[in-house]
């Protein structure tokens, strides 16, 4: 299989051969992602199709530094713009659970610093992970970025649910704390 | 901010951490299966070799037949348990004194002395066979178990543990659930292994560190708590020992007990971690200085999670040791008592 720059190159080439190499090295990898959110087999092959061709779309001019973790934030965003879509049409979705987790650390109000600060939250959140543990933050990651499953988290980290679980919790606990101590409303 | 700014937000953290996750698969298990296939290949071709030489050293390449020579094989299959019963031996083989003792020898041979002992032990195989698979836990059901549950075995704690805390089932009063606690506590003293998620995956690097590496934290523990496993992650400064006294899967079907320890020395990067009263809006982590712990604090500290009831509370001591005590299924007092605050 390519590089990843060697990948990149061949979207700057506007080689075709882009999107089938693409498709080999990480298509497992985009699929999991949208399944871990959308829950739904034809939503995700749609998610998937539509995300090479935004990265299609996207490269050049972008040149991103790490292609696995761009390609991962294309299928995210276009997994939760499907799952808006889907919720307007009030078909359920695998990410109910996850987000309904992360309500535990917000207030769900808004305010107008919480309009102004909406822009550092991504970066206060990054200082957050920067504290954590290697394996406190995987699981956080995983379960929160990837939207991966507590039983997934656990396999692949060789520790039990209930470990998982309970780490998570932790977390969260301490991020809502992290967030309360720099101004956010949660 | 609503939960959907909240992972909208967590969409953009930064590309490493994305990385970092998605490293993480299930090496540890698909070594566990090649180990398990290679010792059962191994065990074979021991089994073999210790056949086929055994054929060879009873005449098979004097021109005996076939027929023979299987009847041999046989006849020595059928004698090797009662080896030790030199009579039979000698009648047998015809041998000397000197050979005789030589068989009675062999008869001792445990699982350690065939492996050392090579294909000599040819008269034995059938035993051999048992012995050392046993040994190399290579069994055909044991390696399916093991592809079964593959993913299953995590804390390394060891069954006796699980069984040690039916000493808290049974207890009923508060002072015999703390006492059970202490008992249990106790007899998990000693060293253990690193804890196997971070032993068994390619990626973390670990360091298990000496004893006398992590030593002076444990003076702040409890006497009843002593820490088992001590490393460093990464080559990172910070130092994680935790400790389990029941293991997580434990929790999952009983619901008994769990302390979770876990230690490290406050160091200059690790400051805004600390809540403390005089730096309001710099610290988060609520972390009470030994002095002010008392119970009404470890209550405060609750939390639930699928129904069960944790306290966690995370205590500094005066040498700049912070230790998170971390809960379950006991009440707050008890975790008072437990962790006996009130001698430190």
């Amino acid at each position: 299989m390519l590089e990843d720059e060697q990948l990149v190159k061949l979207y700057f080439d506007r080689s075709e051969d882009a999107l089938y190499e693409t498709s080999k090295k990480y298509g497992s990898y985009v699929k999991k992602i949208a399944m871990n959110i959308l829950g739904d087999y034809e939503d995700t092959i749609e998610c998937e199709n539509d995300a090479y061709l935004a990265l299609w779309n996207a490269i050049p001019p972008n040149r991103p530094q790490s292609f696995i973790a761009f390609l991962g934030k294309i299928v995210r965003n276009l997994a939760l713009n499907k799952v808006e879509y889907n919720a307007a049409k009030k078909r359920s979705n695998k990410l109910n659970v996850v987000l309904d987790e992360l309500e535990e650390c917000v207030s769900g109000k808004e305010s107008v610093e919480d309009s102004y600060l909406e822009g550092e939250l991504a970066a206060t959140i990054n200082k957050f992970l920067e504290k954590l543990k290697k394996d406190q933050r995987i699981m956080f990651v995983k379960r929160y970025w990837y939207g991966e499953s507590v039983k997934t988290i656990s396999e692949d980290m060789g520790v039990g649910e209930s470990k998982v679980k309970t780490t998570l919790f932790r977390i969260r606990n301490d991020l809502k704390v992290y967030l309360e101590h720099r101004d956010y409303h949660v | 901010m609503n939960k959907n700014d909240l992972f909208k937000a967590i969409g953009d953290i930064d590309d490493k951490f994305i990385e970092e996750a998605a490293s993480v698969k299930r090496k540890r298990n698909k070594v566990k299966i090649w180990q398990n296939k290679t010792l059962l290949s191994a065990a074979s071709l021991f089994l073999c070799l210790g056949i086929g030489y055994y054929v060879i050293q009873n005449g098979n390449m004097g021109g005996k037949t076939a027929k023979e020579s299987e009847t041999q094989v046989q006849e020595n299959t059928a004698i090797a348990p009662s080896v030790s019963d030199s009579d039979k031996v000698e009648e047998y083989k015809g041998v000397t004194e000197a050979d005789k003792a030589e068989v009675e020898d062999k008869s001792a041979i445990t699982a350690e002395n065939v492996q050392e002992a090579g294909v000599a032990e040819a008269p034995m195989s059938s035993s051999i066979k048992n012995e050392s698979m046993k040994t190399e836990g290579v069994k055909d059901s044991e390696i399916e178990k093991s592809e079964l549950v593959e993913f299953e075995e995590t804390d390394g704690i060891e069954e006796d543990d699980a069984t040690d805390s039916g000493i808290i089932n049974s207890s009923t009063s508060q002072a015999e659930r703390v006492q059970g606690l202490n008992e249990l506590a106790a007899s998990i003293k000693g060293n253990r292994p690193v804890r196997e998620e971070y032993e068994a995956s390619d990626d973390y690097e670990v360091e298990e560190l000496d004893r006398k590496d992590y030593e002076k934290y444990i003076n702040v523990l409890p006497e009843s708590m002593e820490l088992s496993s001590a490393f460093s992650v990464d080559g990172y400064s910070y130092v994680d020992f935790s400790h389990y006294v029941v293991d997580y899967e434990a929790i999952e079907t009983d619901r008994t007990l769990l302390l979770d320890l876990v230690i490290y020395e406050l160091t200059k990067d690790r400051e805004d971690f600390v809540y403390n009263p005089a730096y309001p809006d710099e610290t988060w982590r609520y972390i009470y200085p030994i002095e002010d712990v008392t119970a009404e604090v470890i209550e405060k500290s609750v939390g639930e999670i699928d129904g069960v009831t944790f306290y966690e509370v995370t205590v500094l001591y005066p040498d700049n040791t912070v230790v998170e005590y971390f809960s379950m299924n006991l009440t707050a007092r008890e975790v008072y008592e437990v962790l006996n605050f009130e001698n430190n």
